[in-house]
């Protein structure tokens, strides 16, 4: 093995299934996928139950194979939860006396100071953990933008955070199910964040809507002018359509995950040949549908999702942010008629978003429903070791490293 | 001993523009090195990173001296963003003549006294003063042109302060030492392309000018013969850039080509298709140009209207008589002066500084004149300058004491290190 290329695994706990994957970042910044694995997981929701640690063995024992290298540890990925995220800013003074004209320079104990305090600022409940403090920016006497305060002239420093957090009781029982899989965590993350990656600067300047559609829950992630505005999962998703197949037609959810994914489609009009099929019904007897009829099912469910979403923007003030349009990804995100529907909604252009920067080494899995997997691998690879959110300091520590070498000549 | 060298350097939130000059013969200026760098670590005007803000300095001025086949260590310094803030003040004095006599000529140390009369202000703790501008001097009563040599008892002098923001400045200071240059001064940059771009005419029926940059437009008005207010609007041409690519769904990068290229305000006179890169990369999309012209538009008119409402705000509109000189990287658009008339209901014309020698076309842009204001004001003390070249350097005479660093300047980078390093 190359001795500077970082191996990592990252594991998703999903409605349906647990991914595991295991990628390395070589010497010169390539990413690449060495192997995958997927394994059944029984559906959960608050907490997750035992089973699940067996999931995961079975998936992390298939990328063994796949990638031909032992895992031990794992990155897991969080989703499907009941995120809650505040926008917040912090501020403090670095002029030490108003009556100091000379001004004085933001030093890094400043900054140190400044993020403390905007985490201690967030009103944590009892029953709820940060998952992420993330300084998205820092003001400098007015001047937003800042990205890098280190060594400026200052008098008043704010510093503009977002701070999501999630349920502590599900972060613990997905911590003791790693451990109990026989795997250490290397760390959590939010997998919808991670799919940030993946968007362009232009698209997260403008202002971009990430939907992250995966089979339990609907993640939203709103980035306008380079920062994250808004997040927050709203739990209804691929597993609802599912559903609401099984009812209509009285057929096995196995069924009518074949007939969602075959013949799902969620818009009738889009001049698509109206085709017509047999299920096996649960009762055992075989009955004649038409995609029409179950656009007809998936459509209202798909359009409420994106409905609550819309809701949800609006509760924040934000639906006016959207500049470059919606991202989507996720498994529920590959249903046919998506991109229409959602433009059709919204009134904004719609893509789909591709793994940029990751390079897969043979047949590897490069669906939808991969593509979180892949994106959590990306970040957890990008910056190791993976600090929470204090990247735009590291890259100043140098600087002022070299100025205090100046001093000390 | 060689003959003279002068630079400045107009940090934009676009570009870097830097500018070489050195004297000819018969005292004109001539240009000789010209230096573009794309700028980083800018914002509104104001420096947000100082290594990423340097770089692009350097790279600049590099260009400039590779032109020029001189190096630079000294140049003037544009600053402009929204901690730019104004007052008018005045100062008055004895001139120490016997009760009864008949006065006391007026010596330049006289009205040195009374400008520093009328800059002793006070100011709050994050501000400190940029430039001290004489209005109108008044002696005895009696208004006067100009005051030395005459006789009198007493003098006052009405002044415009332009005050800055001091981390701003300190910032934008820190960028020039970071750079390897020595600042020579630092200029607010509408006044420095006031001076290469107006006429005394102008100054005597009453102008506005405003430069439309990329992070910020400022704007000066001058009327009843002085500079009376200044001004810095929020939305520039980076506003407009933001605007078209969020309406037209496409790249920042291809909306700045866009509008460079083909953006204009008002009806084009020839609507035209045009191809457009869409953001989500999913390729190209048609636009037409009458679509973009009203994007622009509606950003372009809001930002006029702000310099039109600012002089009706200073009861100042019917002292303008001579309209508005628009300069900056977006003043250029086809249509903007038609505009900026409608839109202000003064006469209005792009300003161009055509009194340097150098390569024409690019002397004479909008964008350009701030850096040719500020080349005049470093050449202005040299006694080989031709003075009549530049005119206005009579008329905005800016006070030569300021910058002294009274307002904690005093200490250069290395001594405040140590200064925090200790503390």
């Amino acid at each position: 093995m190359n001795s500077d290329a970082t191996r990592l695994s990252v594991v998703d706990l999903g409605r349906n299934s647990v991914r595991v994957l295991v990628a390395e970042r070589s010497g010169d910044g390539v990413i690449r996928v060495l192997g995958a694995g997927q394994a059944p997981s029984r559906h959960f929701d608050r907490e997750i139950p035992e089973s699940v640690s067996e999931s995961i063995e079975i998936a992390v024992e298939a990328a063994e194979d796949a990638a031909g290298c032992e895992i031990d540890s794992l990155f897991a990925g969080v989703s499907g939860i009941d995120l809650c995220s505040v926008s917040q800013t912090a501020g403090m003074l670095v002029t030490r006396t108003p009556e100091d004209r000379a001004t004085s320079v933001i030093r890094r104990e400043h900054v140190e100071n400044l993020l403390e305090r905007a985490e201690q600022a967030e009103n944590l409940h009892i029953d709820r953990e940060i998952l992420h403090s993330l300084p998205q920016e820092y003001e400098v006497d007015g001047v937003p933008g800042v990205h890098q305060p280190l060594g400026l002239h200052a008098i008043r420093l704010m510093c503009h955070t977002h701070c999501i957090t999630a349920p502590a009781l599900f972060l613990k029982s997905l911590r003791n199910c790693i451990h109990r899989a026989g795997q250490r965590l290397d760390g959590l993350h939010l997998s919808s964040l991670a799919l940030t990656d993946f968007i362009t600067s232009d698209e997260q300047e403008l202002g971009t809507l990430l939907l992250d559609i995966g089979a339990g829950s609907t993640e939203i992630l709103l980035v306008s002018e380079g920062r994250i505005h808004h997040t927050a999962t709203i739990p209804l998703a691929g597993e609802a359509i599912t559903r609401d197949i099984m009812s209509a037609f009285h057929v096995t959810r196995h069924e009518a995950e074949r007939i969602k994914q075959e013949f799902g489609n969620c818009r009738l009009d889009t001049g698509v040949e109206d085709v017509g099929f047999l299920l096996n019904s649960e009762d055992g007897s075989i009955q004649e549908s038409s995609t029409s009829e179950l656009c007809q099912v998936i459509q209202p469910r798909m359009e409420e999702i994106l409905e609550h979403v819309v809701v949800e923007l609006k509760r924040a003030g934000m639906q006016w942010l959207l500049g470059a349009g919606v991202v989507i990804t996720g498994g529920g995100a590959s249903l046919r008629g998506l991109p229409g529907l959602i433009h059709d909604v919204y009134d904004q252009p719609v893509r789909m978003l591709h793994p940029v920067g990751v390079e897969c080494v043979d047949n590897q899995p490069n669906l939808g429903e991969w593509t979180p997997v892949i994106g959590l691998a990306h970040r957890a690879l990008r910056d190791v070791p993976l600090r929470r959110g204090r990247r735009p300091l590291r890259s100043l520590h140098g600087w002022l490293d070299r100025m205090r070498d100046q001093v000390a000549l | 001993m060689s003959d003279p060298v002068f630079a400045s350097v107009d940090l934009g939130a676009h570009r870097v523009k830097v500018f070489i000059g050195t004297l000819a013969g018969d005292g004109m200026m001539q240009v000789t090195g010209i230096g573009f760098a794309d700028s980083r670590g800018m914002n509104r005007g104001v420096v947000i990173d100082l290594n990423a803000a340097a770089e692009s300095v350097r790279e600049a001025i590099r260009m400039a001296s590779d032109m020029a086949g001189r190096s630079v260590t000294r140049a003037a310094v544009s600053i402009s963003g929204q901690h730019i803030s104004c007052m008018n003040s005045s100062g008055e004095i004895s001139l120490g003549a016997e009760p009864g006599s008949q006065g006391a000529t007026v010596r330049q140390k006289h009205v040195d006294e009374a400008m520093c009369h009328a800059r002793s202000v006070h100011l709050s703790v994050d501000k400190c003063l940029l430039h001290t501008i004489a209005q109108n001097f008044t002696l005895d009563g009696k208004q006067v042109e100009d005051p030395l040599g005459l006789t009198g008892h007493r003098l006052k002098v009405e002044a415009h302060l332009v005050l800055s923001g001091i981390t701003s400045r300190d910032n934008l200071l820190d960028v020039m030492e970071l750079a390897g240059i020595q600042h020579s001064r630092i200029v607010f940059s509408p006044i420095a392309d006031a001076l290469v771009t107006l006429s005394p005419e102008d100054l005597r029926r009453g102008i506005a000018l405003v430069n439309i940059g990329a992070g910020t437009s400022e704007a000066v008005y001058f009327w009843q013969g002085g500079l009376r207010h200044s001004r810095v609007e929020r939305y520039a041409g980076s506003h407009i850039r933001r605007d078209v690519a969020m309406v037209m769904k496409t790249t920042l990068r291809e909306s700045e080509e866009l509008v460079q290229a083909r953006g204009c305000v008002g009806e084009p006179i020839e609507d035209e298709e045009l191809s457009v890169l869409h953001i989500q990369g999913t390729g190209r999309q048609r636009v037409s140009r009458g679509r973009l012209a009203r994007v622009i538009q509606a950003r372009a008119s809001e930002i006029l209207k702000g310099v039109a409402d600012e002089a009706r705000l200073m009861h100042a509109q019917d002292s303008l008589g001579a309209g508005l000189v628009l300069t900056g990287g977006s003043s250029k658009l086809e249509g903007m002066t038609l505009l900026a008339t409608t839109v202000t209901q003064m006469r209005s014309r792009i300003g161009s500084a055509s009194c340097f020698r150098g390569p024409r076309d690019v002397l004479s842009a909008p964008s350009c004149t701030t850096g040719m204001g500020l080349l005049a004001l470093e050449a202005e003390s040299f006694a080989d300058f031709d003075r009549s070249s530049v005119p206005m350097l009579d008329q905005i005479r800016l006070f030569s004491r300021d910058g002294d660093g009274e307002s904690g300047r005093g200490l250069g980078r290395m001594q405040r290190m140590l200064k925090w390093r200790k503390a």
